[in-house]
């Protein structure tokens, strides 16, 4: 069973590779790819879940997808905060190797081979621009396109190098000034949803413990439902906010 | 709410395009292939019309800001060719206070507004895990 869902495991990121070259190529659309990975996920578990049978087995395949289609995203997740956090440095870090003297170019090789870990993306993008741009940055996030696209413009110029990262920078740094600022206003109601949480999931087991057989299915049920609508409900507070200014 | 104020994201990509040596015009298109929110399909509508020559007053009146209003006049002289980046750098400071303080007003809000999910839902759900049991115990006693 184990090397059926390595086999299983490989398979699906091979179809998921050969989905990605399609969306990339604009054979089928950003939707239609996402659809397609979920199927070519479910199509690579099920079938082998099906052939082992049980309950367990089931479990084991369900839990296989998720961590497939789950860490990926992690990864990913981790690599975009990790430049967010670390974007405006490496812009202090390019403006002062200006400063001293060095090129621009030389300042890009710091990023790429220094001491300091500016993280995935922004190695990709100083890489990409080093590489006179032979490849395009494939990412779609906004804030790394954007300072890709600010940095090659640095590249391409002749004069007032410093300038530009400079103003770049200011911009990069109100940002994230207000960024910070709308975080913290949520990060209140967000910490009171997660100690409630943890709570509710003592209660839990409290109740399991000691009142296994008394425990009605359904009044769990509903329990259980209103609990998740009130996480969902404070979780999305601060999303929805309409800028007045 | 984790993103800039859509009239300060348009200040500042204003200022980025001129302090860059590009023009206004340069700095309008980058800003309108950007993310999309509510400013950028206004400032496109506005665009539009004004390249067409008609009157755009009834969509800067529109906006209920007073800093989107303003940003589109400074904006409109700017493409008539005046030097405008001393008057977006002074804007840039009251914006600037404008969101903080509207920030600063969500702040002292939001705790309020987290109560209602929390006594309407979480304490009702907290409540039947708690009392449930408790009952039917009670009525397998009775």
């Amino acid at each position: 069973m184990f090397s059926a869902s390595l086999i299983s495991m490989f398979g699906w990121m091979s179809v998921k590779r050969i989905f990605s070259k399609w969306s990339t190529a604009k054979i089928i659309s950003d939707e239609n790819f996402f659809y397609a990975e979920i199927l070519a996920l479910f199509l690579s578990f099920v079938p082998l879940a099906l052939r082992f049978g049980g309950l367990g087995t089931a479990v084991y395949f369900l839990l296989l997808m998720v961590l497939s289609a789950v860490i990926p995203s992690i990864i990913e997740w981790r690599r975009k905060s990790e430049f967010n956090d670390t974007v405006v440095s490496a812009m202090d870090a390019i403006l002062l190797s200006l400063k001293a003297g060095r090129s621009f170019r030389d300042s890009l090789m710091e990023i790429c081979q220094g001491d300091v870990d500016y993280g995935f993306y922004l190695q990709e993008i100083s890489t990409l621009i080093l590489l006179r741009q032979t490849f395009s940055l494939k990412n779609t996030d906004r804030r790394i396109q954007r300072v890709y696209f600010e940095l090659k413009l640095a590249d391409q110029s002749t004069h007032r190098i410093a300038d530009r990262i400079k103003s770049f920078r200011y911009q990069l740094k109100t940002e994230e000034l207000f960024r910070q600022k709308s975080r913290m206003a949520t990060l209140q109601a967000r910490a009171q949803s997660i100690v409630v949480g943890i709570l509710y999931f003592l209660a839990l087991i409290f109740d399991f413990l000691n009142f296994s057989t008394n425990l009605d299915v359904k009044m769990l049920a509903i329990s259980a439902l209103l609990f998740t609508l009130g996480t969902l409900w404070i979780w999305n507070l601060g999303r929805r906010h309409q800028w007045k200014v | 709410m984790e993103s800039l104020s859509p009239s300060l994201k348009l200040l500042l990509s204003m200022k980025l395009s001129l302090e860059r040596g590009e023009s206004l015009r340069q700095g309008l298109q980058v800003y309108l292939s950007a993310d999309a929110d509510e400013l950028t399909v206004v400032v496109a509508q506005w665009l539009a019309l004004r390249e067409q020559g008609v009157a755009t007053a009834k969509i800067k009146n529109s906006l209920k800001s007073q800093y989107r209003r303003v940003l589109l006049e400074v904006m409109d002289r700017g493409l008539r060719g005046e030097a405008i980046l001393p008057i977006l750098n002074t804007l840039e400071v009251e914006i600037i206070q404008a969101c903080t303080e509207e920030l600063e007003r969500r702040t002292t809000i939001l705790p309020m507004k987290a109560l209602v999910p929390l006594l309407l839902l979480q304490f009702p759900a907290l409540a039947i895990l708690f009392l449930a049991p408790l009952f039917s115990e009670l009525l397998k006693s009775i």
